[in-house]
């Protein structure tokens, strides 16, 4: 792969990033999961997020790389204005909380708000995540249902307890897998450049787009 | 001249030929042209003298507005002092405040601090300080204005450096960034709509106390930057007013988008309401309501053709509430225009057609019905509910019939019914609490409900009932279906008639074929009959059988034979016993499906079985031990078992016995001592 053979001689500026974005309804655990991830800690008190964003460098698969994580806003007032949030991910932590069936219904309109964004692009990462995994006998969610749901979009589930660390790595660490593989694919440049290129042909068929419209 | 010819000269119906007429009645033939001579002079004085009035009055009432303005300025003058003392007054107090309590509070005293000095003159200033913003600032419309401005650091969050000094300017609908040049002055570099910014707060923990909570992130497509603030007020700040101005200008767009909608309408009402009042007068009634039925026809067809261009953008933003509520007002548009007329009904289509997708498509049953609800209410709304049902109880029974096919045939056919049965249930409870408040699709409903019962019922007919399984199969499938529909009838499906229809032919030819077999084995027994006493091999194996018989209630201890010294033999015929067992398990076979529509059916072959063979007991009847006890055992042991467990206690199949006065002797219970003592006698 390109990016392999090129990351030994990148300058560190150039290390390839991947952009995830955390979405899902309020208080269900976004932030939780991401200080998890990035701090080993878990936060007990709920105040709600409006966007913050976390870079964090890692090592996946034995190649060194930044994680740029966007912690959105899960409240409805926010939802007209996720849109510029949204474009400039490159793959998503849908979260939802088993304890929670409309958490988890709202999973679909994430999705569909994601799609629109990313014009229709079917195979933009994403991993479904059922969060607060250490309640599971509360649970209202049945987890055959979530795994249909993964199944008929096509993406990964994982259930997760941010509070006691379950499965948290696993979920960053498996969608950014899914991101490299991705950009693997359409990569024809290097590090930040192709995501810049990648950008620009993005936004040009969301022009195309309009014009027929 | 006196007054009251003043008067004259200004009423309406003045005359001047009468007036020269009436003023030279009665003057001398020769004399009219001096008279009409005084009378000009007379006019033209009075012209002089109303000339003179008009330009005196002029005069004082420009000296009276000479004198306001002078008043007017002089307050002016005094006004702006005051604000200035004012304003002065401010800045000492707020640099008291900054003085004092250096950070925490004074977030709200810097926004206002920095909004008056923007008030004073942020133009100016922001010209001042930064090249080519010139043309966009003095440009600005009326609803725009400068909300924020501040220097700060453009920071690379690889390095966490400072790339280099800039300038931000927050304006209603735009964010314009100037960097620093050589000569120490802003060049304006970029100018954004505020659409695609979105701020973003940088958490970094990593980089220490310096900047912590101090960089903001502009997420700018497909870029990002970072931009380091002067405190973390300053950037708590900038990231709310421009979450605030993003807010304000979708609100807006909306607002505007709704208020020419509403508006528009609104002025057809008044104008309305307004040539309603008007038509009460009587003086300008017919002229007033021709204007104002134009007035409003040239506004509905204005708003009309604007309509088609309003509704293409709620599609494109899949706002279809709105959509429909656009539709909705167009229907009750009084005014008709014939081709905007068309437009619209293609647009209406393809929301309709958008609706139906969300109702039909795949994913949609994912989430439940309610992720449907939206689009099935506004298409009710659109007059097409009856539509929308339908296609969303197709999805549903494709959805069934997806589940049913899952559920595999196994060779546990009783399972496989249940499972059938639960879906079932479980999909028809589901649907009509769903539409429980809205009985005007109920008759949909029952129909779906009443389709999917054939459906499920075609399996069960397919997969169970004519593979030919036992009665008790048969019997356990009945009480599940029946089991199942009791269900429905609670919440109010009431569809056993359906079941009745559905089930009866097959059940029935089910029924007779086990039956045929059963006689026809009956028959094989009878005919091989020997009546010998039933030896079995050994007392254990004897007693297994009197065990088995008295577990389902009937007893024939007392029919051992007393003089085998093995004690392994019964004085009862092993066919008899055979017989016993047969009948029983018919009768509790066919005891539920008494409940069924084959009721009649279940009768008559339990009366056929047990004819025949009080029949072939009635016609071999002859002496010896053997026969005796077995036709007792059969009488009074067997039938009344079989006949209280079909027809419970009060008993139909003991009324057969009638019918063979010749068997009446061994059906005595009083009897069956007597017949044994004499056995025994016959015996010893």
């Amino acid at each position: 792969m390109a990016s392999k053979k090129a990351s030994g001689t990148l300058p560190p500026q150039q290390q390839i990033v991947h952009k995830v974005i955390m979405v899902g309804t309020g208080g269900v655990g976004k932030s939780a999961l991401t200080l998890q991830f990035m701090y080993d800690e878990f936060v007990e008190e709920y105040e709600p997020t409006k966007a913050d964003s976390y870079r964090k460098k890692v090592v996946l698969d034995g190649e060194e790389c930044s994680i740029d994580i966007l912690d959105t806003a899960g409240q409805e007032d926010y939802s007209a204005i996720r849109d510029n949030y949204y474009r400039s991910g490159e793959g998503f932590i849908c979260v939802f909380s088993i304890l929670d069936m409309e958490s988890f219904e709202a999973t679909s309109e994430f999705r569909e708000q994601i799609l629109r964004v990313k014009n229709s692009d079917n195979s933009v990462p994403i991993v479904l995540v059922g969060n607060k995994g250490d309640m599971r006998e509360q649970r209202v969610v049945p987890a055959e249902l979530c795994r249909q749901r993964a199944e008929q979009w096509g993406v990964h589930y994982v259930e997760t307890s941010a509070k006691r660390r379950e499965n948290v790595d696993k979920v960053f660490y498996d969608l950014m897998r899914e991101m490299k593989r991705r950009k693997g694919g359409a990569q024809t440049q290097i590090g930040i450049d192709a995501a810049a290129s990648s950008g620009r042909k993005k936004r040009s068929g969301i022009k195309k787009h309009c014009t027929i419209l | 001249m006196s007054s009251n010819e003043d008067g004259l000269f200004q009423t309406d119906a003045f005359s001047p030929s009468d007036y020269i007429r009436d003023r030279l009645k009665g003057v001398k033939v020769g004399d009219e042209t001096r008279k009409l001579k005084q009378l000009r002079s007379e006019m033209s004085a009075l012209n002089h003298a109303s000339q003179e009035t008009l330009k005196n009055n002029v005069f004082r009432n420009y000296q009276q507005f000479i004198d306001a303005s002078k008043e007017i300025s002089h307050l002016e003058r005094e006004i702006y002092q005051l604000t200035h003392s004012l304003i002065e007054q401010k800045q000492v107090i707020e640099n008291l405040i900054m003085m004092t309590d250096d950070d925490k509070t004074s977030i709200h005293t810097v926004s206002s601090h920095s909004t008056t000095t923007s008030n004073t003159n942020p133009i100016q200033i922001l010209m001042q300080k930064m090249e080519g913003i010139g043309g966009i600032l003095n440009n600005m419309s009326a609803t725009e204005k400068v909300i924020l401005y501040s220097e700060m650091e453009q920071f690379d969050v690889e390095t966490k450096k400072p790339v280099q000094k800039c300038m931000l300017i927050l304006l209603s609908h735009r964010l314009i960034i100037g960097n620093i040049n050589a000569a120490g002055k802003y060049v304006m570099e970029s100018t954004l709509s505020l659409n695609s910014v979105a701020p973003v707060n940088v958490k970094d923990r990593e980089s220490g106390a310096a900047n912590a909570g101090k960089v903001l992130k502009l997420l700018i497509f497909p870029e990002s930057r970072c931009y380091l603030c002067e405190s973390a007020r300053v950037k708590k700040l900038w990231f709310d007013e421009l979450e605030q101005a993003k807010r304000e200008i979708l609100h807006k767009g909306s607002l505007v988008r709704q208020a020419t909608i509403r508006g528009k309408r609104q002025t057809v009402k008044e104008r309305k309401a307004a040539a309603a009042v008007i038509e009460e007068r009587a003086t300008f009634q017919e002229e007033e309501e021709d204007v104002g039925d134009e007035e409003k026809n040239d506004n509905d067809i204005s708003w009309l053709s604007e309509l088609p261009a309003e509704l293409d953008d709620c599609i494109a933003h899949r706002d279809l509430d709105q959509a429909v509520e656009l539709i909705h007002e167009w229907k009750q548009c009084p005014t008709k225009d014939t081709v905007i007329d068309i437009q619209l009904q293609m647009r209406e289509n393809t929301i309709v057609q958008l609706l139906s997708d969300d109702v039909s498509r795949p994913g949609a049953v994912h989430g439940g019905p309610r992720a449907m609800k939206k689009a099935r209410t506004l298409l009710t709304q659109l007059g097409r509910g009856t539509y929308a049902t339908d296609v969303y109880l197709r999805r549903r029974s494709a959805m069934q019939r997806n589940a049913m096919r899952d559920v595999t045939v196994s060779e546990e056919p009783i399972s496989y019914v249940k499972q059938l049965c639960t879906l079932y249930g479980n999909a028809v409870s589901d649907i009509a609490n769903e539409f429980r408040s809205m009985p005007q699709f109920y008759c949909q409903v029952l129909q779906w409900c009443s389709y999917e019962l054939s459906t499920l019922l075609n399996l069960i007919r397919r997969h169970v009932i004519e593979v030919a399984p036992a009665i008790a199969v048969i019997a356990y499938t009945w009480k599940n279906v029946l089991h199942t529909m009791e269900d429905l009838t609670a919440i109010g499906v009431h569809l056993n008639f359906e079941v009745n229809r559905l089930l009866s032919t097959p059940l029935e030819k089910a029924l007779q074929t086990n039956f045929e077999n059963i006689c026809d084995a009956v028959k094989v027994r009878i005919s091989e009959e020997k009546w010998r006493p039933y030896v079995l091999d050994s007392e254990s194996a004897l007693n297994r059988l009197v065990e088995e018989l008295s577990d389902v209630g009937i007893n024939v201890e007392w029919a051992i034979s007393a003089n085998d010294e093995s004690r392994s033999s019964l004085n009862v015929s092993q066919n008899v016993v055979h017989f016993a067992r047969v009948a029983h398990t018919l009768s509790k076979d066919l005891a539920p499906l008494r409940l069924s529509p084959i009721q009649v059916l279940c009768e008559v072959y339990a009366d056929e079985l047990w004819k025949m063979y009080l029949q072939h007991l009635a016609d071999n009847i002859r002496d010896g031990a053997v026969f005796a006890y077995s036709t007792t055992f059969i009488l009074t042991m067997v039938l009344p078992v079989c006949d209280k467990i079909l027809y419970g206690e009060e008993g139909e199949l003991i009324r057969l016995i009638d019918q063979f006065p010749s068997l009446a002797p061994y059906a005595d219970p009083s009897d069956e001592e007597k017949q044994k003592d004499e056995e025994e006698v016959a015996h010893v």
